[in-house]
């Protein structure tokens, strides 16, 4: 279980080993469900010139099955790539039911029609208002000198899974 | 970067069943339990025989992380739990809100900091600071301390303030001990319910109109044409009415219900009336569903009497209310009286509506089409509307006449739970599970705030609540346990290495020179538990038995899933040791009568915590009524004969009180014998047309729009905003769990102010920025979110939020006639403090209505 490791402490921090680290001293986390390195494929997904302010970009990761939305808002975001930090990715199922997320360009958010969940994707996907229990999961990304974005890892749990890759390719 | 697993529960994982501990919805859950290490694995040997290898898809039995704890029991085998909803409980349909979705993270987990402050033994006061003692000395002390002041100064020298509602704390079980206890043992009159400053029902005028707080059902509510909500925010409160059954029926899904519930008539997808000064995320999500089966009416603070009772004239006038229902089962003369009064036959509709825009601010269009939709005929059929009020009404300006006009509103229009697709029902807060012996003291019960504050009493025994943070006037309590506390603490520290008798003899000194003897029970350190001098260490959900009420008196049973941790234990188990404590004192010193009244806490000597639980249980249903009755609280709650097998029988569905038991079989009070699991037991309290009232009949209470009390009116004239204040999504209550949980903590680091775009243009304020409100009682700190969704010269606050408690700019205004505070009803200045860079970068201050 995760629960303990402070969204915000882990974010400022820019990653989860160092996260893990930084907290040590102060809790002790789970052992036989924290973090540990995984071989998540790096995959391109686009480039920044496809990118469209106010459009979302559909794409899978880490596999087909596993919907995505990359955005370029209008703000620095947590976790942001990008000449402004502000290109991000995240999962597009909701995770509270499932159900796929719509963005809504009028305020930079993701919703869900089926019980009107929100997520913030400036600030890693938090929840705005939700029935879900998690927050959006965030797709890593990099960017090359082309301009070429890369996906590079998912930080927390896909609704629908009980893993995010696939059981045998992380084993 | 890392991969996350959530555990899969093994085909022979124990499966529990359990209601949610929060809102009095009440959704159902399931636990699965299993030794760590024994995981199942995804090629479908699991629990569900499924193949969870792949990706699952919508509306699937998924874990997430907050639906795992790790929990160890006594016996320090440790184990994985998962809580899930139940997709067979009708009341959520599989649903879960975050509240309820986060049970399991919610669950002790030593290593987790969710284990914070947690209570795992009792704790006494010495030195400035709270040292952890045994069981023994900590319930010799409060026993010894107790009694003496009980034998020197009378029963009311104990006073009390306790939950009286379902679980997150109470339940049937806990609330029959603590009664018992106070009620029976001690006969104090000095007693006060968790959130308000006496021992009162919110809605009085409810019962005094002949019927209960809770009248109907969920299913109802999904047949009515109508639904009318009044100061009820549903979705952030009682999410699955909403979600299961409010949008059930506003988006049309009901609609074959309907078409086999009332044959012939006509029917259509619902619509829905919200009465509330701020549009909340209710009423966006209502508008996104149903934007033209919608209606907003935004009145100004302080005025749903005169909103209300002008759409009850309209309807009157247009001669659309139940004429055949008013002279047939309500009392004649009260009739009469509600005409002359709250319907004002003797002005013009013309004046009285004119009169009641200029101060509701809600227009004349939108009150004609209020009553259109409430009652107006569908061809020579009558409206079924499904009303439910809640705090919005009952903290309003004058809780009696706020109620008696809610009520008044369902009499007219015949809507009071006697037909199907109807209801004049609270929406409510906690669960409920009311069985008590009769409170001992006067109606208006006394104001305990206000009279410890002058003196009163020498004890004080706060229990699964923290009232510095959500009383009104919190500042007051504040000061006087400081101030009273004080004086003990003296006496407590100048008896160093003294024997148990000697400590008790100086604190009866001390508290005859002024002192308060203050004792805390709860499951955290809680604010309030800072100001005192024993901490009793309780257990919560999930640690023991417990049976609840939810909003449509649905009762069932919460499984054991763990044991409690360390010391902890269930409030009816301490409640019955510290009565035997007392008890033996008063044997023997030979005072039989008193002996007695500390008596009959028998359930202690059950075999295990179910056998414990099950008889205190029983002993309340036993022994609860008419007692309470006498009171003005009704039987509803009533249950004799029914067991926890039975209970079990019925899992999350469970059955609807009151019932009586036959021969083994379980049915409502109407000779109701569904077997339908959705509906079991009494479905409409007054399906058979019988009241409470005179001759069983209902009456109406007449309510004039009072203005605003002197002390409000007075910080109205001197402060700028209107301090609106109620919940949010995320948090439940005074956030003892999320307070101690990332997910939340990070999302809400302090209490929020919400404040309209041109006030905030002139405070120079942006959203992010830190604020202090304040008046003449108090300042609190909060985060600004500026939004087009409260009007200009208002704003919003959490109430009862440890991280700034509005409660500390409320007025100590309470109704004279109930003494049920006017929360809703304060006035202050906004005061721009910074900006902090930590809040702004990771806190989203995006707008919490979904589409804006």
């Amino acid at each position: 279980m995760m629960t303990d490791i402070s969204r915000r402490n882990f974010l400022l921090a820019g990653g989860g080993a160092t996260a893990a680290v930084l907290l040590a001293p102060v809790i002790k986390i789970v052992d036989d469900l924290a973090w540990a390195i995984a071989p998540y494929p790096s995959q391109k997904i686009c480039n920044i010139e496809q990118l469209i302010m106010g459009k979302a970009f559909a794409a899978s990761y880490p596999d087909k099955d596993s919907p995505i939305m990359v955005l370029n808002i209008s703000v620095e975001a947590l976790g942001g790539v990008g000449p402004g930090k502000s290109i991000v990715a995240f999962s597009s199922l909701c995770t509270h039911k499932g159900c796929p997320l719509i963005y809504l360009p009028k305020d930079e958010t993701f919703v869900c029609p089926c019980h009107h969940s929100k997520f913030d994707p400036a600030k890693a996907g938090q929840i705005v208002i939700a029935q879900a229990t998690e927050n959006l999961p965030q797709i890593e990304l990099e960017i090359d000198s082309k301009g070429d974005i890369y996906a590079t890892g998912v930080k927390t749990l896909l609704y629908g899974r009980f893993q995010n890759l696939s059981f045998k390719a992380a084993q | 970067m890392g991969i996350v697993k959530a555990p899969i529960p093994p085909k022979n994982a124990h499966i529990l069943r359990t209601p949610c501990e929060f809102c009095i919805v009440g959704c159902g859950y399931i636990a699965y339990k299993w030794p760590v290490g024994e995981d199942g694995d995804p090629n479908g040997n699991n629990i569900w025989n499924m193949n969870l290898a792949k990706q699952l898809p919508a509306y699937s039995d998924w874990v997430s992380q907050h639906q795992h704890q790790r929990i160890k029991e006594q016996d320090n085998k440790e184990y994985n739990l998962v809580v899930i909803p139940d997709k067979d409980c009708f009341v959520n349909k599989g649903l879960h809100s975050i509240r309820g979705g986060t049970l399991a993270a919610k669950c002790y987990n030593e290593r987790a900091r969710i284990a914070q402050d947690r209570l795992l033994a009792p704790f006494v006061y010495e030195d400035d600071r709270h040292t952890e003692t045994t069981w023994s000395e900590a319930s010799d002390l409060v026993s010894r301390v107790v009694k003496e002041c009980m034998d020197r100064w009378g029963p009311d020298a104990i006073a009390m303030k306790f939950f009286d509602h379902g679980m997150g704390g109470g339940g049937f079980e806990n609330n029959w001990a603590v009664g018992k206890f106070f009620f029976t043992g001690v006969g104090t009159k000095i007693a006060s319910i968790h959130n308000r400053p006496a021992y009162n029902s919110e809605v009085f005028a409810a019962g005094d109109a002949g019927t209960a707080a809770l009248n109907t059902n969920y299913f109802d509510a999904e047949l009515a044409d109508t639904i009318m909500l009044i100061g009820a925010n549903s979705l952030e409160t009682q999410t699955n009415f909403w979600w299961a059954h409010a949008i059930s029926n506003l988006n049309g899904t009901s609609l074959g219900d309907k078409k086999k519930e009332f044959s012939g008539e006509p029917s259509e997808a619902g619509r829905i009336i919200i009465v509330d000064p701020r549009r909340t995320p209710t009423i966006a999500s209502a508008q996104q569903i149903a934007p033209d089966r919608t209606l907003h009416l935004d009145l100004e603070p302080g005025t749903d009497i005169i909103l209300i009772n002008a759409i009850a004239r309209i309807i009157y006038e247009k001669g659309w209310h139940g004429r055949d229902f008013i002279e047939k089962y309500t009392e004649a003369s009260s009739w009469e009286n509600y005409k002359k009064i709250s319907l004002r036959q003797d002005t013009s509709l013309k004046d009285v509506i004119v009169e009641a825009e200029k101060i509701t601010g809600v227009s004349q269009a939108k009150m004609v089409k209020a009553a259109e939709w409430i009652a107006e005929p569908k061809g020579t059929f009558r409206k079924r509307t499904w009303i439910g009020y809640e705090k919005g009404v009952i903290w309003g300006i004058k809780n009696y006449e706020n109620v008696a006009a809610v009520i008044g509103l369902g009499l007219l229009t015949d809507n009071l739970s006697t037909r199907p697709g109807t209801g004049c029902t609270r929406m409510g807060g906690h669960q409920e599970g009311y069985v008590r012996p009769g409170y001992p003291g006067p109606r208006p019960p006394i104001y305990v705030d206000d009279v410890l504050d002058k003196g009163a009493a020498k004890v004080f025994w706060i229990g699964g609540c923290d009232p510095v943070n959500t009383t009104l006037d919190a500042m007051r309590m504040r000061k006087l346990l400081r101030r009273r506390g004080q004086i003990v603490n003296q006496a407590i520290d100048a008896s160093h290495g003294k024997p148990a008798e000697e400590r008790v003899k100086a604190i009866l000194d001390a508290v005859d020179k002024g002192g308060l003897f203050v004792i805390a029970q709860n499951i955290y350190f809680v604010d309030t538990a800072k100001y005192s001098h024993v901490v009793l260490p309780a257990a919560r959900w999930g640690e023991h038995y417990a049976t609840t009420m939810n909003g449509e008196r649905r009762v069932r049973l919460f499984e054991k899933l763990y044991d409690p941790p360390g010391e902890a234990r269930p409030d009816f188990i301490i409640m019955a040791e510290i009565a035997e404590i007392i008890e033996n004192l008063y044997a023997k010193e030979g005072k039989a009568e008193m002996a007695q009244r500390f008596s009959g806490f028998d359930w202690i000597k059950g075999k295990n915590a179910r056998e414990i639980a099950e008889k205190c249980f029983m002993d309340g249903a036993e022994h609860s009524f008419p007692a309470a009755d006498s009171y003005g609280i009704k039987p509803i709650e009533a249950y004799r004969g029914l067991s926890y097998d039975m209970l079990k029988q019925f899992g999350n569905n469970g059955v609807i009180l009151p019932v009586t038991v036959k021969n083994g079989r379980v049915e409502g009070v109407h000779g109701e014998r569904t077997d339908d699991g959705r509906i079991r037991g009494t479905r409409l309290l007054h399906s058979d047309h019988k009241f409470y009232g005179q001759d069983g009949k209902a009456k109406f209470i007449p309510s004039q729009w009072p203005g605003y009390p002197k002390l409000v009116a007075s910080q109205k004239q001197k402060y700028r905003f209107w301090i609106n204040n109620g919940r949010l999504n995320h948090i439940w209550q005074t956030e003892y769990y999320e307070l101690r949980m990332p997910l939340f903590k990070d999302r809400y680091p302090m209490s929020i102010l919400e404040v309209n775009p041109e006030d905030a243009k002139d405070l120079g304020l942006q959203s992010g920025d830190i604020v202090e409100v304040y008046n003449d009682f108090g300042s609190v700190r909060g985060l600004a979110y500026v939004t087009e969704n409260v009007k200009k010269g208002h704003a919003f606050m959490v109430f009862g939020s440890p991280k700034g408690s509005v409660n500390v700019v409320v007025t100590n205004h309470v109704d004279p006639d109930t003494i049920i505070p006017y929360y809703k009803g304060t006035w202050g200045n906004i005061r721009r403090i910074g900006s902090s860079r930590m809040i702004r970068d990771t806190v989203s201050f995006k707008d919490t209505r979904v589409y804006g």
